[in-house]
């Protein structure tokens, strides 16, 4: 919303070296959020009342040797091709170095000193589009220059300080606007500088007594109509605006459109109320607010005609003519012929219009206002300052009836807070006189009962925005400036918290990650609908009512497919590499906690051992309770049948899987080459020690000796049977160790040669080389036995 | 004497020189100081002498032999050196260290929850998926509030919880839950993913990282809040941020505060990033209202505090120069492995 400092003037004295920016940043502290401080006056630098002294025209051209009296700038020829050049007309002239935005130049031209046709032009006269000021000068018909008809100004003025746009203009952001209805307007903003500069607002127009009529109104819905008055306004004409308020208008962003329309403008940035003028000749008494019934619609100025059935509206005996609140329908204008108008301010149900602008597709300065929640009372302010522009613009206008039905008045909001209260929030004391001093200036009431202050908030801070003591606190507060209050350490009292205990489980848990050399990375919890495993059905799944992209509306069940993804867009960059994620899923619609990770590389085995790697100095650095590691068939999902083990916690529940990803999976992701491994456990399925649970193991005190052994085995006898035969295969056996394992080249197809190590020691003395070679034979011969494997 | 001392003493100079293997120096040692070696005869041929001379004369000989076993050990010493030798281009680039990584706004997270781990702050975690009343009902949004209509919310068609469902839109409705747990006092953070639907940009992301903070308790000053936000800001940024605490409405707090920080690129004077106002909008914050507070079963009227809640995202941004948010969910390692 753009604030006019010139207009704020008509309402409270700003002391006079108060800045634009000083009120900028006062206003941002402690009210709302100030985004800047335009001059408009700026963009019409060099350009200056001209006076037409001569027009004579060019041979065999549509052009004009003009001379223009510029004042203190001198006589001035100018060759000009505008049809309304004429004697004695007032226009605008742009001097040497300013810059207008001539029609088809495209980029913004530096006026100069031109030759055309052989004559000197020293200037250009200007139409309202080159200068920007088609919202003050609105073109109407034949396009021209701008004739300066209703100006006080001599030649030579500046054209800025002449029009009003020697001014400053606040950009307010509308979001911080929200729970300030009060706000939506000069008058309310005068209000709230008053309170802030300690200074007094100036009287406001009285509308007086106005003739009263029975038959403007029927009965407006109180459910969708709090207040609704009709004023009868006769011997009017509809003419263009008086330029200081089509200056004003256009200062703060509105266009001019005729004087009516700009009437009900001005009002609404004024005062917050808006309005709406209709002809009264075009009308069937009386008017009334209704719902929109079925079939009904609103015909718009644009050629379309929503539907309105269920929206409030304003109807007469004929037909609806208005969205309430939010816009008139086609039917609702004023015309050049209108002699009498029949004026509506009224005040609408909040959240009906916010509904029905949203339904329209409708945003409008009146239904911006309305939705949030403006006072019954703001009309009767409103009413006063148009009857009052009425009576100086339109003298022979006379108001001849006027109705008023009062629905839902807006109840003034009492409330008793303490003035302990008040100052143990903040911190500080204030005394019950300064903080009365701050209410008072804010519009409230108050009278003083002990500690107590009994508050009674005025009506345009009572719909809704003052309700706790709380607000007061705050009222408090930001009229104080919050950069006035001392820091004041908050005192607690020290106590165990909670679960104060160690990092949570995430944190471990990823940093454990990092240490074996894994990236993190974040991925979306929607899911691409084809990287759903075929088992999901859409059951099982969260959908989104409204989600990023139509294949997108399911909520991941797991998170290696996303994985999948950032590996494939990676995978362009480097042949080898790690990533993880630890996120939240939702598998059968419900919520878990997962991590993940995949692997890739060029050779399977050894980026399965890695992950495996992984998943064990997981548990073991991080004190979980311990898993098993079950080979198992996961047939479908993203997982090689042949290459997979299912997680399984003490306790038997399953808790992840870890497994090569399936070629079908890494053309689903597009994961063109190399191998991937990934694992996924359920975080929330993990259970950690309350405490480190490392046992300590004495350390050998006599040597321990030991020997390698290479068998040939069948590809089916698998690493675990062989360690679980060897590790109880003698009491001396400490440890049986993987070394590593060949195929290929003298190894029988579906064999491998698997090195082991195995460890042997006693704790009361040194094994000798007989008892050591005793248990390598037991070995040989174990595996013999039960593997039929053959010692290499 | 055969060979004079100093004849000797040249003479095993020329040979350690010319020698190029332990072996070969051994030999020299057993030539001068073995058994039947130059110096060990030597020596012996002492007693030949008169005693003068004989005294003269053994000093010196004992003199070379001292020198002799220590020039033989370095030459040793200076071999065995010789044979280690290895060529190294010192110049070449160091070799990359495989190394894992955080993303970059979980290191941010971690070190936040560390600064506020030091002044007694648990960490909580909710859910993802929460509910229109923890969302909105217990936020003290009005009934008929826009953000409950608007399309920012993922709202989740299917639930079966019969209440409205939704991803988080933000993280304080999770506040409540946390409260609902125990009774006062609170010092906890809450951070975490949260998501709107909104078109992405440069600026804007679907799915993001809130980190908020609340303290309740008997007697806390709204002023204490900025212990709040200068803990989470000196951890940002390594050093105190000047910041200032200005009037913003919020529904769940009141009164609710936007807090401005100086511009870390101007230095407040003023630049095109903060629009030359020399502050930059970096959280909201606030007392919690007192419909919050009674959502969570806690009597307004015995407790207070103050919430911060800041978009890490935003200050990862500013902490890295980093111009795209869309980057923190990219997956690209590229990008990722520049905050180790």
């Amino acid at each position: 919303m753009k604030v006019s400092i010139e207009w704020l003037r008509d309402y409270v004295d700003l002391p006079p070296d108060l800045t634009p920016e000083r009120i900028m940043h006062d206003l941002t502290l402690s009210t709302v959020e100030v985004e800047g401080v335009e001059y408009p006056g700026r963009a019409l630098a060099g350009l200056v009342v001209g006076a037409v002294t001569a027009v004579e025209p060019v041979p065999g051209t549509h052009l004009h040797r003009v001379m223009v009296d510029a004042g203190a700038q001198g006589q001035r020829q100018v060759v000009c091709g505008a049809a309304n050049v004429h004697v004695g007309m007032r226009s605008v002239l742009a001097l040497p170095g300013a810059t207008i935005a001539p029609k088809g130049a495209g980029a913004p031209l530096k006026v100069d000193v031109v030759e055309m046709r052989g004559l000197r032009s020293e200037g250009v006269l200007c139409a309202a589009d080159e200068v920007g000021l088609e919202a003050v000068f609105p073109v109407s018909g034949e396009r021209g220059i701008i004739d300066l008809v209703d100006v006080v100004a001599s030649p030579g003025d500046d054209l800025a300080g002449v029009i009003g746009f020697d001014d400053a203009v606040l950009e307010i952001d509308n979001k911080s606007l929200t729970n300030r209805p009060d706000l939506w307007g000069h008058v309310g903003l005068a209000r709230e500088f008053a309170a802030i500069y300690g200074l007094v607002l100036k009287p406001q127009p009285q509308s007086g007594n106005l003739p009263e009529r029975t038959d403007l109104l029927g009965s407006p819905d109180a459910a969708l109509c709090n207040r609704f008055t009709a004023t009868v306004f006769e011997n009017v004409e509809v003419t263009t605006a008086p330029l200081w308020m089509r200056s004003r208008l256009a200062r703060v962003g509105q266009r001019s459109i005729d004087l009516w329309v700009d009437l009900t403008n001005y009002v609404m940035f004024a005062t917050g109320q808006p309005s709406h003028a209709y002809d009264q000749a075009e009308l069937s008494f009386p008017l009334t607010v209704r719902s929109g019934r079925a079939g009904e619609v609103l015909e718009l100025l644009d050629g379309s005609a929503p539907d309105v059935n269920g929206l409030p509206c304003i109807a007469d005996g004929t037909d609806v003519l208005a969205a309430a609140g939010v816009m008139g329908g086609a039917r609702s204008g004023v015309s050049d012929t209108t002699r009498t108008i029949y004026l509506e301010m009224a005040s609408f149900d909040a959240t009906l219009v916010r509904r029905s602008s949203q339904r329209l597709g409708l945003r409008t300065e009146a239904s911006a206002r309305f939705e949030k929640a403006v006072d019954s009372q703001r009309i009767d302010l409103g009413l006063a300052h148009m009857v009052d522009l009425v009576r100086t613009i339109q003298p022979q206008a006379r108001v001849t009836g006027h109705q008023d039905v009062v629905n839902k008045p807006t109840q003034r909001t009492s409330l008793t807070v303490d003035l302990s209260f008040i100052e143990a929030r903040l911190g500080k004391r204030f005394g019950a006189s300064a903080v009365t001093r701050a209410l008072t200036a804010l519009g409230f009431d108050c009278r003083e009962a002990g500690d107590s202050l009994h508050l009674t908030a005025p009506t345009w801070r009572s719909t809704g925005d003052i309700s706790l003591p709380a607000d007061i606190v705050e009222e408090v507060a930001r009229l104080h400036g919050y950069d006035n209050f001392a820091f004041v350490p908050p005192r607690i009292d020290l106590q165990r918290l909670p679960r104060a205990r160690r990092l949570p489980l995430d944190r471990r848990l990823r940093e454990q990650l990092v240490a074996t050399g894994l990236q993190e990375v974040f991925t979306y919890p929607w899911t691409d609908e084809a990287l759903l495993p075929i088992t999901m059905a859409p059951d099982d799944l969260f959908e989104l009512s409204a989600p990023p992209s139509p294949a997108q509306r399911f909520l991941r069940p797991e998170l290696v497919p996303g994985l999948l993804e950032v590996v494939a867009r990676n995978q362009h960059l480097e042949e080898a590499f790690g990533v993880f994620e630890v996120g939240a899923i939702f598998p059968g619609r419900r919520e878990a906690r997962s991590l993940a990770a995949a692997l890739i590389g060029d050779d399977p085995q050894s980026l399965f051992a890695r992950a495996k790697g992984v998943l064990e100095s997981l548990v073991r650095n991080l004190h979980l309770h311990p898993i098993q590691l079950r080979v198992g068939r996961h047939g479908q999902g993203w997982y090689d049948e042949h290459a997979v083990l299912t997680v399984v916690a003490a306790s038997g529940e399953e808790v992840g899987l870890l497994g090569r990803v399936n070629a079908r999976a890494r053309r689903a992701t597009g994961i063109k080459r190399g191998d991937v491994v990934a694992l996924e456990l359920r975080v929330d399925r993990l259970r950690e020690y309350a405490t480190r649970e490392n046992r300590y193991t004495p350390l050998p005190i006599y040597p321990e000796t030991g020997f390698d052994l290479t068998f040939v085995l069948a590809d089916s006898v698998l690493w675990q049977s062989v360690y679980e035969a060897l590790s109880p295969v003698d009491p001396t056996v400490r440890a049986v160790h993987w070394l590593g394992e060949y195929r290929g080249k003298g190894i029988e197809t579906g064999h491998r040669a698997l090195s082991l190590r195995v460890t042997l020691g006693r704790s009361d003395r040194t094994l000798t080389a007989e008892e050591a070679e005793s248990v390598r034979q037991t070995v040989i011969n174990r595996v013999r036995a039960d593997f039929a494997g053959v010692q290499r | 004497m055969s060979e004079s001392v100093d004849t000797l003493r040249e003479r095993l100079q020329t040979a350690l020189s010319a020698a190029t293997s332990g072996e070969a120096v051994e030999q020299i040692r057993v030539d001068f100081l073995g058994k039947k070696g130059v110096i060990t005869a030597l020596l012996k041929s002492l007693g030949t002498l008169d005693p003068e001379a004989r005294r003269q004369a053994g000093q010196a000989i004992n003199s070379l032999k001292v020198d002799a076993q220590a020039a033989i050990d370095e030459r040793k010493e200076a071999l065995l050196d010789a044979a280690d030798g290895v060529v190294i281009d010192v110049t070449m680039p160091g070799a990359s260290v495989a190394v894992g990584g955080l993303h970059p706004i979980t290191r941010m997270m971690y070190d936040l929850d560390d600064a506020f781990a030091a002044l007694n702050f648990e960490v909580y975690q909710g859910p993802e998926i929460s509910t229109e009343d923890f969302e909105f009902d217990h936020m003290n949004f009005p009934p008929d509030h826009p953000a409950r209509e608007s399309m920012d919310t993922y709202w989740i068609g299917n639930a079966s919880d019969n209440r409205p469902t939704c991803l988080r839109p933000h993280l304080t409705g999770g506040s409540v839950r946390r409260m609902l747990q125990g009774p006062p006092p609170y010092r906890f953070v809450y951070p975490g993913h949260v998501y709107r639907n909104e078109t992405t940009d440069a600026r804007h992301e679907r799915a993001f990282v809130q980190y908020e903070a609340l303290i309740v308790d008997r007697d806390v000053p709204f002023t204490a809040g900025k212990l709040l936000i200068d803990t989470i800001l000196e951890t940002v940024f390594g050093r105190p941020v000047k910041t200032r605490m200005r009037a913003g409405f919020f529904p769940f707090v009141e009164p609710g505060y936007e807090i401005d920080m100086e511009c870390q690129v101007c230095g407040g004077k003023g630049c095109s990033l903060c629009k030359h106002v020399g502050w930059l909008e970096v959280m909201p914050g606030g007392v919690p209202h007192p419909n919050v507070l009674r959502a969570a079963g806690v009597d307004p009227d015995q407790w207070t505090g103050f919430y911060v809640n800041v978009g890490l995202d935003r200050l990862v941004m500013m902490r890295y120069g980093i111009d795209d948010v869309r980057l923190f969910h990219g997956g690209d390692l590229r990008f990722l492995r520049q905050f180790r």
